[in-house]
């Protein structure tokens, strides 16, 4: 304690500013807004090597609900070195008294550089003006902030996000860096077999969404750390006995690249306790491989035939399948063998003539010597109309200007923390 | 010289046998009702050899009698035609102290003709047993309660056992067939907003029969539904999810149906009210159906019966068999689409190859668009392909009626 005390002062004695606001801080991870949390964990984490000595002191008198967001600050600063080139989400604040939300989201969208679709609120004959005064936000969370006080929902949709009225759907949220995550939907099942005890779980959908500042290249499970309900019950369910069938593939081939922009994962955990109304904490992290080499291949005005190179890969454009929106591509690798190339994600996107870059699906396949790909677009814009969708225009064939394949060739994980608390399960 | 007497002997049994049917057919006539209706079962028990005495009374019989006669010939036929499909239930007598389990269950599957999948017992498990006159399935559950380790384990066309500590579940055995209730799951689930909450009850059963029953469909239907104070968890918009479906297939000896009802017991509920569960286990007695004579040729036409027309889309030979294209429009109302095992060819010896791979599309008023192939060597000539189709159902009923069942 009494060299704790020391580091402190000694630290504080050399940069005196910088002291004041990571005390301030450090103090702030002990809030019970969580907001503020984990605001705190970014700022230090920014503050990067002039924080690590107060974090290490703090890390060894800090109490135990205080500790895990002092390591994540900590472990948050090391991936930040290893990974200098890693974007942080810039920060936005905006106020207003006398705009609507069309008017405000077109002005994050220029702000933020996020692809929002707001054509289906200009349909909309007189949208209310909004106060708000918004600091500090993340891209989404300043989005989410005008859907909130405009009644609007937004969901990703492949390269976009779609914003239209019909009500804000008002589920728990939590903000980090360029992420936001979402909890949609539960189900509590109690499964009875006769052979075994009753089995009593809980699931809660996380739905996973994230700015166009960064492109991850896979989502692996979620790994819950922390639930407990408000009665303090731990709600983290007990290991699983271990199975007899054959080990599982590995996670990082076995989970698929999501190049869509959502990722959706399940928390399993125990039910509350009959006297908890609520779930007061659920903190865990969803480990995210991000591109830390990616080899691209551009072909403009691309016809059937046509080959590429690069970093050692060898991509013949097999057809384009103006009927079906789709493109087949046959790539093999000098260095890879087919096994390993068939784990590198492959991305693909590509522009239209005249028109948006329209949602972009990849999926491959080893092939005798190589790796087969398909990418299918979709040339057609969703409108929602009272409440359903209907295509805007009918399908019709395209000409595609470029396109892009991309095989991420090695990725670096980063953890990103999520952490929600009071979670009513009705 | 030694066959003579044995030939007398047969006669005067034949003679007494024809003596009893020809009594029986005079009693059809009879003035009391409980004498008619005596003679009438008694004759369609005789069966196969009442008919010709059945026959030649029918001849010069008045209308009446006519039409009786007409309904015991039916009847035999029905169970003629049931005898093939239902073959008698199986009585297993055995007695074992300390014998391996698998020479046990071996021996309780050699005297029901339903072989045991051998592999799957534990060779280090020993039982003691005594079995009299015990139907097969429950002859399987009394020797893995017997030996303890064990318990029944019936996938596909398959009759073994899995090491693990015995519990029997709850079921219902008659005759050949066995139906057990798996396991059940209660969901509460909604959206995170508030917005959306549903319940979902869901049960699974497994019905199993002896090798040799050849069921067409089985069916379960959640009749009843309640919770611990009595309560229906069914509501009137959960018709639809009550009853659960499966045509059977190939040498199958079980099925696994799942019925489920959109409430559920509250979370604190430790038992069910009554959970009742009524499986039909239906054998097809009659067909009806289309014939396409060498359907090389017959790509585009139609043919049709009473319930359903049948266009020949498409048909080829490979080295690996047949595949064909059918459209089925059911000529009343709405069908099901068919079993794959109701698209048959036949070759020139009348032997059948009925359509093993199947997809079926469509559903809508144009009817089902089916895909199949059939497994016909290259050198065999087909002459017909059929489709058939079940017109008479006999069901056997197996209720799963349980009260006060445990939630834990």
């Amino acid at each position: 304690m009494r060299m704790a005390a020391f580091l402190i002062g000694t630290w504080a004695f050399s940069f005196p500013h910088q002291e004041t606001e990571i005390t301030a801080r450090l103090k702030d991870l002990g809030s019970a807004d969580v907001r503020t949390v984990y605001r705190a964990v970014e700022r230090l984490t920014q503050l990067g090597d002039a924080a690590l000595p107060a974090l290490d002191a703090h890390l060894r008198q800090a109490a135990r609900p205080v500790r895990p967001y002092v390591e994540l600050a900590l472990q948050e600063i090391g991936a930040g070195r290893s990974q200098p080139d890693y974007p942080k989400a810039r920060r936005h604040s905006l106020k207003s008294s006398d705009k609507n939300a069309a008017d405000l989201l077109v002005d994050l969208k220029s702000r933020t550089g996020l692809p929002l679709s707001i054509e289906s609120l200009l349909d909309e004959e007189k949208l209310p003006e909004l106060s708000l005064d918004l600091r500090d936000a993340t891209p989404l969370e300043a989005v989410d902030a005008v859907c909130k006080a405009g009644g609007l929902t937004m969901e990703r949709d492949g390269a976009r996000f779609e914003i239209y009225s019909g009500g804000y759907p008002d589920f728990p949220k939590f903000f980090y860096d360029h992420y936001l995550f979402r909890l949609e939907t539960y189900a509590r099942t109690r499964s009875v077999s006769f052979r075994k005890p009753l089995r009593d779980r809980l699931r809660i959908d996380l739905t996973l969404l994230w700015d166009s500042g960064i492109s991850p290249a896979r989502l692996l499970p979620a790994r819950l750390l922390e639930a407990v309900d408000e009665t303090g019950k731990d709600l983290i369910p007990p290991p699983e006995p271990a199975k007899t069938d054959p080990p599982a593939a590995d996670p990082e081939s076995s989970h698929p690249p999501v190049p869509e922009g959502t990722g959706r994962d399940s928390l399993e955990i125990l039910p509350p306790a009959p006297k908890a109304a609520k779930i007061a904490r659920l903190r865990g992290v969803v480990p995210v491989l991000h591109p830390k080499a990616r080899v691209d291949v551009t072909f403009k005005n691309p016809a059937a035939g046509q080959t590429k190179e690069a970093g050692g890969f060898h991509v013949t454009l097999k057809a384009i399948d103006r009927e079906n929106f789709a493109l087949d591509l046959f790539i093999t690798s000098k260095t890879m063998k087919t096994e390993e190339l068939r784990t590198r994600p492959v991305v693909a996107s590509l522009r239209l003539k005249g028109q948006e870059t329209p949602r972009c699906v990849a999926s491959s396949g080893v092939e005798e010597g190589g790796l087969r790909v398909r990418v299918e677009f979709v040339n057609v814009r969703l409108q929602r109309e009272a409440g359903v969708f209907r295509l805007e225009e009918p399908l019709r064939a395209a000409d595609i200007q470029t396109f892009q394949l991309t095989v991420v060739t090695e990725t670096v994980e980063r953890r990103v923390p999520f952490e929600f608390r009071d979670v009513t399960v009705r | 010289m030694r066959t003579f007497p044995f030939l007398c002997g047969l006669a005067l049994v034949l003679g007494a046998q024809d003596a009893e049917v020809e009594s029986l057919v005079r009693r059809l006539d009879d003035d009391a009702v409980d004498a008619r209706a005596e003679a009438l079962n008694a004759l369609v028990r005789l069966g196969k050899k009442a008919v010709p005495a059945l026959e030649k009374a029918r001849r010069g019989a008045s209308p009446e009698l006519r039409e009786r006669i007409a309904e015991i010939l039916r009847k035999i036929e029905e169970r003629e035609r049931l005898a093939v499909l239902i073959k008698p239930a199986a009585r297993i007598t055995l007695q074992a102290r300390s014998r391996p389990l698998r020479e046990v269950l071996e021996a309780v599957g050699k005297q029901a003709g339903t072989p045991i999948d051998l592999e799957s017992v534990p060779e280090d498990e020993n039982v003691t047993v005594a079995l009299s006159k015990i139907p097969f399935w429950e002859a399987l559950e009394a020797v893995c309660r017997a030996n303890g380790n064990v318990v029944l384990d019936v996938q596909g066309d398959l009759v073994g056992v899995a090491r693990e500590k015995y519990v029997g579940l709850p079921r219902h055995q008659r005759d050949s067939f066995a139906v057990s209730l798996q396991g059940i799951e209660m969901t509460s689930g909604g959206s995170l907003d508030g917005q959306e909450r549903y319940e979902e009850f869901r049960a699974r059963v497994r019905v199993c029969w002896e090798k040799g029953v050849r069921p067409w469909r089985v069916t379960a239907r959640l009749a009843e539904l309640s919770d611990d104070r009595g309560e229906s968890l069914i509501l009137e918009d959960d018709e639809d999810r009550l009853v659960s479906a499966a045509q059977i297939t190939g040498d199958l000896l079980c099925e696994e149906l799942e019925v489920s009802a959109s409430r559920v017991p509250p979370p604190e509920a430790a038992t069910l009210g009554r959970l009742k569960i009524e499986i039909d286990c239906e054998f097809a007695l009659r067909y009806s159906g289309v014939t396409f004579a060498g359907p090389e040729g017959k790509v585009g036409t139609v043919a049709r019966c009473p319930e359903l027309a049948a266009t020949l889309v498409k048909w080829s030979r490979n080295e690996k068999g047949a595949t064909a294209s059918l459209q089925i429009r059911p000529q009343q109302g709405e069908s099901d689409p068919l079993n794959p095992e109701e698209f048959v060819v036949k070759d020139k010896n009348g032997k059948e190859y009925a359509a093993v791979v199947q997809s079926a599309g469509g559903g809508d008023d144009e009817g089902y668009l089916y895909q199949f192939s059939f497994p016909v060597p290259a050198e065999v000539e087909v002459k017909e392909l059929s489709v058939r189709v079940p017109v008479e159902i006999h069901k056997e009923r197996l209720d799963l009626d349980l009260k006060g069942l445990p939630l834990k």
